[in-house]
C-alpha cells in the first residue's frame, strides 16, 4: 500500500517588542531569572491586561506579509489550563477571532513554486520557562507574557524538505519585517509539526503525531523524514499509529515519545472579559502597513534586475544587514552589481569573519566600497591592485580613489598608449612569438607580463592580451 | 439529557489529577442533578444561535492600547516573595514531566 504524508506546522514567533503583550514588564532575553516581571505577569489579584500597541502593529504587518485577511476588531480569548508555566491558570490568545486568516506563503522546491496556505495567525502571550531536572522542576517567569504570534498552516506539506522550506520562509519574513529575531536556537521561533500518513488518493486522514523541540531548520527536515518513515513502518506492519507528542532527539537522530494523548484536551475557551474588543483605527492600520520593511521576495525581483544570479541573491538574502548594506551601495551609481557583490560577500565578509567583526564595525563610508567596485568593474585597476586597495580600506578606512592617484595605480586603457608598448614588446621578443606560433600558449602570458613590466603595471592586461593576439594571430599547434 | 454517572466523575477526577473520596463523589453526583436540570432549561430556549454571546455588559468597543514602553520590573526577591519553595532565584517544584534523570527545557 502506498502512503502520502500530510504535514501541518504551527509556529510560535516571539515578537521583538520592548515590553510584554499585556503588561509593561520588559522583555529582554538572557537576563537573570525572575527579574523581568511586574505583578500582572505573576497573576496578582486586581491586576488587569492592557494590550501592547506595538505587538498589534507587528501582527498587522505579518498579516499583510502572509497575504491574509485582517480582522479590524481585536478580540481575545482565554485558554484555560492548569500548569506551572502560567500562574493565571489561563493563556490569553485569539481562539475565535484571529487577527489574520486565509493567507499563504510561496516556497520554491526543485525550481517550482508551491503555495502553502496559512489558516490563521493569532496574537497571544508566552508562558514561563521551565527546566525539568532529574527530580525537580524550576520556573523562571521572565518569559511569561512575552508577545507571540502563532502562525498555523494548513496541512499542505508532504515532506521534511517542504516543512523546512515553509519554516525558512516564515523565518525570513518575520526577520525581514524586523518583528522578531527569528532565532530558533534561542527559542524565539518555535515549531510544532503535525505529521500523519494517509492512503494514497484517500481523503481520510491518519492519526497524527505532534513533533516538538525542533530548534534548527535541519532538525525539522530530519525529524519529519524520520517520523514519516517510522509511521510508514508501523502501518506496513499492520499496526496503528498512536496519537502522541514526540520530540526530536538530536543526538540519537530520532523522534522520541514525550507523552501519549489519550483524551483531547478541552481548554474551555471563552472570551477574555478583561479586554473590551478593540477597534483598530484605519490610520493605525495604514501606518503599520506603510512602515513595513521590504520582504525577501521583493528583493529577489529587484536583485535579479540588477544582474545577480540566483546563487548570489540567496547568499545575500541570508543576512538582512548585508542586504541593506548592498541596497544602500546600489543607490550610489554602481557599474556592476556582480563586482560589488563579490567584494562585499567574498572579500568583506571574509575579513569580518576572520576578525570577528560585524558590518556595523566598518567605519568607512559606503561610497568607498562602491568606488573600489567601480575601479575594478571599469578595468581601471587589476584584481591584485583591488585586493591591496581593499586591505587599506578595511584596515585604514582609506579612500580607494585617492589611493589610486597617490600610488599612481590607475590602470591605463588608452588603446594608443597600450599599443605603443605592445609593439615595443613584440619587437623585442621574436622568440616568444615564434614559440606561441609553434603551440606554446604560455608564451602569450609571458608577452602580457612584459607589457605590464614595461608599463610599470599600469596597462590594462585584458586590453594588452587582446591586442597581442590580434597582432600575432592564433596559437599554433604543437 | 447526559447521564452523569459516578464512574464519569471518578474518571474526570483522575484526568484532573484530583483524588476524590467516595463521599465527595456522592456529593458531586447529587449536585449534577440540579446542574443538568438547569442546562436542560437553557437548551429549551430556541434560536439562541443567532445572538452573539454577551461577554461584555456594553456594546461599545474601545481603541485603547498601551504604548510599548517598559516599566521597572520587580526584583527577583519581591517576585518570589510568595513562593514557598525557591532554589536560587527560581521557583522549585516537584518534577512535572519526563522520566527521572531526564533534563528537558520547556
Amino acid at each position: 500500500m502506498e502512503f502520502e504524508p500530510v504535514i501541518g506546522v504551527e509556529i510560535h514567533v516571539e515578537l521583538k517588542t520592548k515590553s510584554k503583550m499585556f503588561s509593561s514588564a520588559p522583555t529582554s532575553f538572557g537576563m537573570p531569572t525572575n527579574t523581568m516581571t511586574v505583578p500582572y505577569d505573576l497573576a496578582f489579584p486586581g491586576t488587569m491586561p492592557i494590550v501592547n500597541k506595538e505587538a498589534v502593529a507587528y501582527g498587522i504587518k505579518v498579516t499583510k506579509a502572509l497575504n491574509m485577511t485582517l480582522d479590524k476588531t481585536l478580540y481575545f480569548d482565554r485558554k484555560n489550563y492548569f500548569y506551572p508555566d502560567l500562574p493565571k491558570g489561563y493563556q490569553i490568545t485569539q481562539q475565535f477571532r484571529p487577527i489574520g486568516k486565509d493567507g499563504y506563503v510561496i516556497i520554491i522546491k526543485d525550481g517550482q513554486e508551491k503555495k502553502i496556505r496559512v489558516e490563521q495567525i493569532h496574537l497571544e502571550e508566552d508562558t514561563a520557562k521551565q527546566i525539568h531536572l532529574s527530580d525537580i522542576s524550576l520556573i523562571d517567569f521572565n518569559r511569561v507574557g512575552t508577545p507571540l504570534i502563532e502562525i498555523v498552516s494548513m496541512p499542505d506539506m508532504t515532506s521534511g524538505e517542504e516543512a523546512m522550506k515553509y519554516v525558512e520562509a516564515i523565518k525570513e519574513i518575520v526577520t525581514y519585517l524586523d518583528v522578531s529575531d527569528g532565532k530558533m536556537e534561542n527559542g524565539s521561533m518555535r515549531c510544532d509539526i503535525n505529521i500523519s500518513l494517509k492512503e494514497k488518493g484517500s481523503s481520510v486522514l491518519g492519526t497524527k503525531v505532534e513533533c516538538k523541540n525542533l530548534n534548527t531548520l535541519m532538525n525539522i527536515k530530519a525529524a519529519v523524514d524520520y517520523e514519516i518513515n517510522r509511521q510508514k513502518e508501523i502501518l506496513e506492519r499492520g499496526d496503528k499509529v498512536e496519537q502522541e507528542t514526540r520530540r526530536y532527539d538530536e543526538g540519537k537522530k530520532m523522534t522520541v515519545l514525550m507523552r501519549k494523548k489519550t483524551d483531547a484536551v478541552d481548554y474551555k475557551y471563552f472570551r477574555e472579559p478583561n479586554i473590551i474588543p478593540i477597534d483598530l483605527d484605519d490610520g493605525f492600520i495604514y501606518d503599520a502597513i506603510h512602515s513595513m520593511n521590504k520582504l525577501p521576495n521583493e528583493y529577489r525581483v529587484e536583485l535579479k534586475e540588477k544582474g545577480l544570479d540566483n546563487y548570489e541573491i540567496e547568499e545575500l538574502l541570508k543576512n538582512r544587514s548585508f542586504v541593506l548594506y548592498f541596497e544602500d551601495c546600489l543607490l550610489l551609481k554602481v557599474t556592476s552589481a556582480k563586482v560589488l557583490w563579490n567584494l562585499l560577500m567574498v572579500e568583506v565578509m571574509g575579513y569580518l569573519n576572520k576578525t570577528e567583526k560585524n558590518l556595523e564595525d566598518l567605519k568607512f563610508p559606503k561610497e568607498y566600497l562602491v568606488s573600489l567596485a567601480n575601479l575594478l568593474a571599469d578595468n581601471k585597476i587589476n584584481s591584485k591592485q583591488g585586493k591591496e586597495l581593499l586591505a587599506k580600506l578595511l584596515e585604514e578606512n582609506a579612500n580607494p580613489l585617492e589611493l589610486v592617484k597617490k600610488l599612481g595605480l590607475e590602470q591605463i586603457s588608452d588603446p594608443k598608449f597600450v599599443e605603443e608598448i605592445v609593439d615595443r614588446v613584440l619587437q623585442n621578443n621574436a622568440q616568444s612569438i615564434s614559440d606561441y606560433k609553434n603551440g606554446k600558449d604560455r608564451a602569450l602570458g609571458y608577452l602580457v607580463g612584459q607589457v605590464m613590466k614595461e608599463s610599470k603595471g599600469k596597462c590594462n592586461p585584458s586590453l594588452a592580451k587582446e591586442m597581442i593576439q590580434n597582432k600575432i594571430g592564433p596559437c599554433g599547434k604543437r | 439529557m447526559i447521564k452523569v454517572t459516578r464512574e464519569i466523575i471518578d474518571q474526570c477526577a483522575e484526568n484532573l489529577m484530583f483524588h476524590l473520596t467516595d463521599d465527595e463523589i456522592e456529593m458531586i453526583y447529587d449536585d449534577f442533578d440540579s446542574v443538568l436540570v438547569q442546562i436542560d432549561f437553557l437548551k429549551s430556549i430556541k434560536d439562541v444561535d443567532t445572538y452573539e454571546p454577551m461577554t461584555f455588559p456594553y456594546k461599545e468597543h474601545q481603541k485603547v492600547m498601551r504604548d510599548d514602553k517598559p516599566s521597572k520590573p520587580l526584583s527577583a526577591k519581591d517576585a518570589l516573595k510568595n513562593s514557598k519553595t525557591v532554589l536560587g532565584t527560581q521557583i522549585k517544584l516537584p518534577k512535572v514531566v519526563g522520566n527521572k534523570n531526564d533534563t528537558i527545557d520547556e
